[in-house]
């Protein structure tokens, strides 16, 4: 009797901390809010063409039974990176262009804080409005912590319609934006980044720039 | 009897508590292996390091997805993208592994190169990307298109390269033809910046 009480006990104990640790609201004050729809151009793209870690709590908690990485990837060192090279529709400039996105696993992840993220590591460029390189960090903890709700209560569709990933870097300011030619030449600019899972296409990202197109060209 | 089995309960409620608490404070996050930095320190205070890539093997395969043409197919099968307008002109993004000077494979090496319609050449940015250690990135204006030697500058750095500028050569060394094998060098010289 006593030992079922306790077993009783533990249990309940162990899930109230887990319950404490999935309803934590750290996470909330370091999230970005996306910016105005004025103020920002917003380009959706679908990250087909990636490889790499998967972002999954089973990769960023670093749980065994995770597949071998293969083939370029497969070295040590890039075992928690990802790289995605992404065709941009024409939005900001007015003109199609590409992005590459190399997202790593961030040093700055901490469990019982609700960080569990990725920094990214952008270049997007346009034939006229030029490059744009940058750097920021997407916390994934709200998607993830719906996912394994969702998998605790076997529901097959648990997810919001969209999670706004961009939260501030800890300990750095950010994201941030490098103009290094063309138009954005020495300009800065922001860039927030949301995943709608499950669209109809599938997973569809959306980043949105600020400003919305590039400053003129230098005199 | 009850308050001696109440006893029992909160105390392992407490105890089951404690321990996720424990699990999750101490969790051990995964880390980025790091492989030993090969740096040269300069007479007048700067460091050189120069960065490997290996053509062809160093492109990174990328998956094509459903429902994409065969010539892109084949691009990304190269690791490059390409966007080419008659009206606006012509960008590619590239990625690669990124070695040391000893062959060591230590990040992914990302390479935007752009031209505008009508202009005489094509301007680069490379995105160098070590998760163990940060990035940097570097930028070169344009330059005549065949030239086996650009030159250009490093304008951004995060974690260990936070602050730090400086310029880069960008040469090749291997076959002559363009679709033999051989390597892009990236030598870069970075300074503190002032300030």
């Amino acid at each position: 009797m006593r030992i079922t009480v306790a077993l009783c006990g533990f249990l309940a104990g162990a899930a109230a901390a887990l319950a404490l640790l999935l309803l934590n609201p750290l996470p909330r004050f370091g999230q970005h809010a996306n910016f105005a729809d004025r103020d920002a151009a917003s380009i959706a793209y679908r990250a087909d063409h990636s490889r790499g870690f998967e972002p999954t709590l089973r990769d960023f908690l670093g749980l065994p039974g995770r597949p071998a990485r293969r083939g370029a990837l497969a070295d040590p060192a890039l075992r928690h990176l990802r790289a995605s090279l992404v065709q941009l529709p024409a939005a900001a400039g007015g003109e199609p262009g590409i992005a590459v996105r190399i997202s790593v696993l961030a040093r700055q992840n901490v469990l019982w804080r609700g960080q569990l993220g990725t920094q990214d590591y952008w270049a997007l460029g346009w034939p006229r409005a030029g490059t744009l390189i940058g750097v920021g960090y997407s916390n994934h903890w709200f998607l993830l912590r719906d996912g394994l709700w969702a998998a605790i209560r076997r529901e097959e569709s648990g997810l919001a319609e969209s999670y706004a990933l961009s939260a501030r870097w800890p300990g750095r300011p950010g994201p941030q934006l490098l103009g290094v030619s063309g138009a954005w030449r020495g300009a800065e600019a922001g860039l927030r980044e949301s995943l709608e899972p499950d669209s109809a296409d599938g997973d569809r990202w959306v980043i949105q720039l600020q400003p919305p197109v590039p400053p003129p060209p230098a005199p | 009897m009850e308050c001696g089995l109440r006893r029992i309960f909160f105390g392992a409620f407490l105890a089951g508590l404690a321990l996720v608490a424990l699990v999750v404070g101490l969790w051990p996050m995964p880390e980025h292996e790091r492989v030993r930095s090969l740096i040269e320190v300069q007479p007048d205070g700067g460091r050189a390091e120069r960065f490997v890539i290996r053509w062809p093997e160093d492109r990174l395969e990328l998956p094509a997805g459903a429902g994409i043409d065969e010539p892109l197919r084949r691009a990304l099968a190269e690791g490059t993208l390409v966007l080419e307008d008659p009206a606006a002109g012509r960008i590619s993004g590239e990625l690669f592994r990124l070695r040391d000077r000893e062959g060591s494979v230590i990040g992914v090496a990302a390479r935007l190169a752009a031209s505008a319609a009508g202009a005489r050449s094509a301007g680069s940015e490379w995105l160098l990307v070590i998760p163990s250690r940060g990035s940097l990135a570097m930028t070169q204006a344009g330059s005549p298109a065949g030239g086996l030697r650009r030159t250009g500058t490093v304008v951004w750095g995060t974690d260990e390269f936070a602050g730090l500028r400086g310029r880069y050569s960008e040469s090749w060394e291997g076959a002559a033809e363009p679709a033999g094998a051989g390597s892009v060098l990236l030598d870069t010289v970075l300074e503190r910046s002032g300030g």
